[in-house]
């Protein structure tokens, strides 16, 4: 699954966001506004993050 | 005065590496642990100090030292740690976690990194880490020494299809500035990681990718190595000459590949091209690393008598954004 970051998630200190789990990598990619593949969310990050949903290609709604 | 009969050795003594909470306090009792699967390793003695000596005077009579001309030195030193070990996952996750911040598997250091950039003592940090060496203090058996508030300043990966069974070593250097604890070593909780789960080595008979450009390389030996200077700031004499912060400098990240001379070698050192290459050594998803961009330095040659080989050292760098990988040591 791919996220991005909220607003929100900028606020967290070090000891909540993805470099207290081990992933400065992924943190800073959030910083940046990327969408980043991320296969198990903390259960901590949940809220603070916009899941990227699949889009079908042909357009269905 | 009676000889005392204490004594450590190498092979008695366990590796820790424990995760800290805090700046200048060693991994609590009940904190996260790695026992390390180390082959050697080396640290300084705990009373460490440089001697600062004024210049002698001038004149007949004077050309000599007196006591009030020279100082043990203890407010710049920096304790040296080294350790050396099997690449396990485990053991490669932690050491990224502690050079560059990254433990999850993927291991990636890009451009705008390091994310944590301020180590201030008394500070919450969780990068710096503790070292400890089971039955290291000298009353050796028993009596443990750890290093608190460790930075890593380098990883080397070192693999060779004709040294140690062809498993890639690794070693592991940290520099702290606080003076090292002889105290005894137990855990009451939180989470320890030890040998016996680590049963893995990447192996360099498992690679199935050896590219350089996207040249196939008949890869014989690979170095890795990602470092990066630490310095003190201050010092508290009240209280062991503590630092009160360290400084953390650039990474450099650089390696050297051997392989078989051949068309696909020469084409990989192929200078005539405006952008680095992509280095890609794989064998399967557990063990990877993936330099994208990728600079060669001066190749050589090495005429060896089972056939001439491609000496090939590199750096590795990123390109356009600072969130661009610079390079990935995937353990997953």
């Amino acid at each position: 699954m791919k996220y991005k970051a909220k607003a929100s998630y900028k606020e967290l200190d070090d000891t909540k966001n993805f470099n207290s789990f081990g992933s400065s990598s992924k943190h800073l990619w959030l910083l940046e506004g990327l969408e980043v593949e991320i296969k198990v969310v903390p259960d901590g990050l949940k809220e603070y993050l916009t899941e990227i949903k699949k889009t079908n290609k042909g357009g269905n709604k | 005065m009676a000889l005392d009969t204490a004594f450590q050795t190498k092979q008695n003594t366990k590796v820790i590496i424990g995760t800290e909470v805090t700046m200048g306090t060693a991994c609590l009792a009940a904190g996260t642990t790695l026992e390390m699967p180390v082959t050697d390793y080396s640290f300084d003695e705990i009373h460490k100090h440089s001697l600062s000596v004024a210049p002698p005077r001038t004149g007949s009579g004077s050309l000599t030292q007196s006591d009030d001309m020279v100082k043990w030195q203890r407010h710049d030193r920096m304790y040296d740690i080294s350790i050396t070990f099997h690449s396990t996952a485990q053991a490669i996750n932690r050491v990224c976690g502690a050079l560059y911040g990254d433990d999850d598997g993927t291991n990636t250091l890009i451009g705008s990194m390091p994310s944590v950039t301020h180590f201030k003592d008394g500070v919450t940090n969780a990068v710096p880490v503790t070292l400890w060496f089971e039955n290291s203090a000298h009353a050796g058996e028993g009596t443990d020494l750890f290093f608190t508030s460790c930075v890593c300043t380098g990883l080397t990966l070192s693999g060779d299809i004709s040294s140690n069974g062809g498993v890639v070593m690794a070693t592991a250097t940290f520099q702290t500035a606080y003076q090292p604890t002889e105290s005894a070593l137990t855990f009451t909780g939180g989470t320890h990681t030890l040998l016996s789960a680590q049963q893995t080595m990447f192996n360099m008979h498992d690679l199935t990718v050896e590219t350089l450009n996207e040249q196939d390389l008949l890869l014989y030996s690979f170095e890795l190595a990602i470092a990066r200077p630490v310095n003190r700031i201050g010092f508290d004499n009240s209280s062991n000459f503590k630092p009160m912060g360290y400084s953390l400098g650039g990474y450099e990240v650089t390696g050297s590949l051997t392989c078989k001379r051949d068309a696909e070698s020469l084409e990989a050192i192929d200078t005539d091209m405006s952008v680095p290459k992509a280095l890609a050594l794989s064998a399967g998803d557990v063990f990877q690393i993936d330099a994208p961009k990728v600079y060669i330095d001066s190749a050589g040659i090495s005429m060896d008598d089972d056939g001439w080989k491609q000496t090939i050292p590199f750096r590795c760098t990123y390109s356009g954004a600072t969130s661009s990988t610079i390079v990935a040591i995937k353990t997953a």
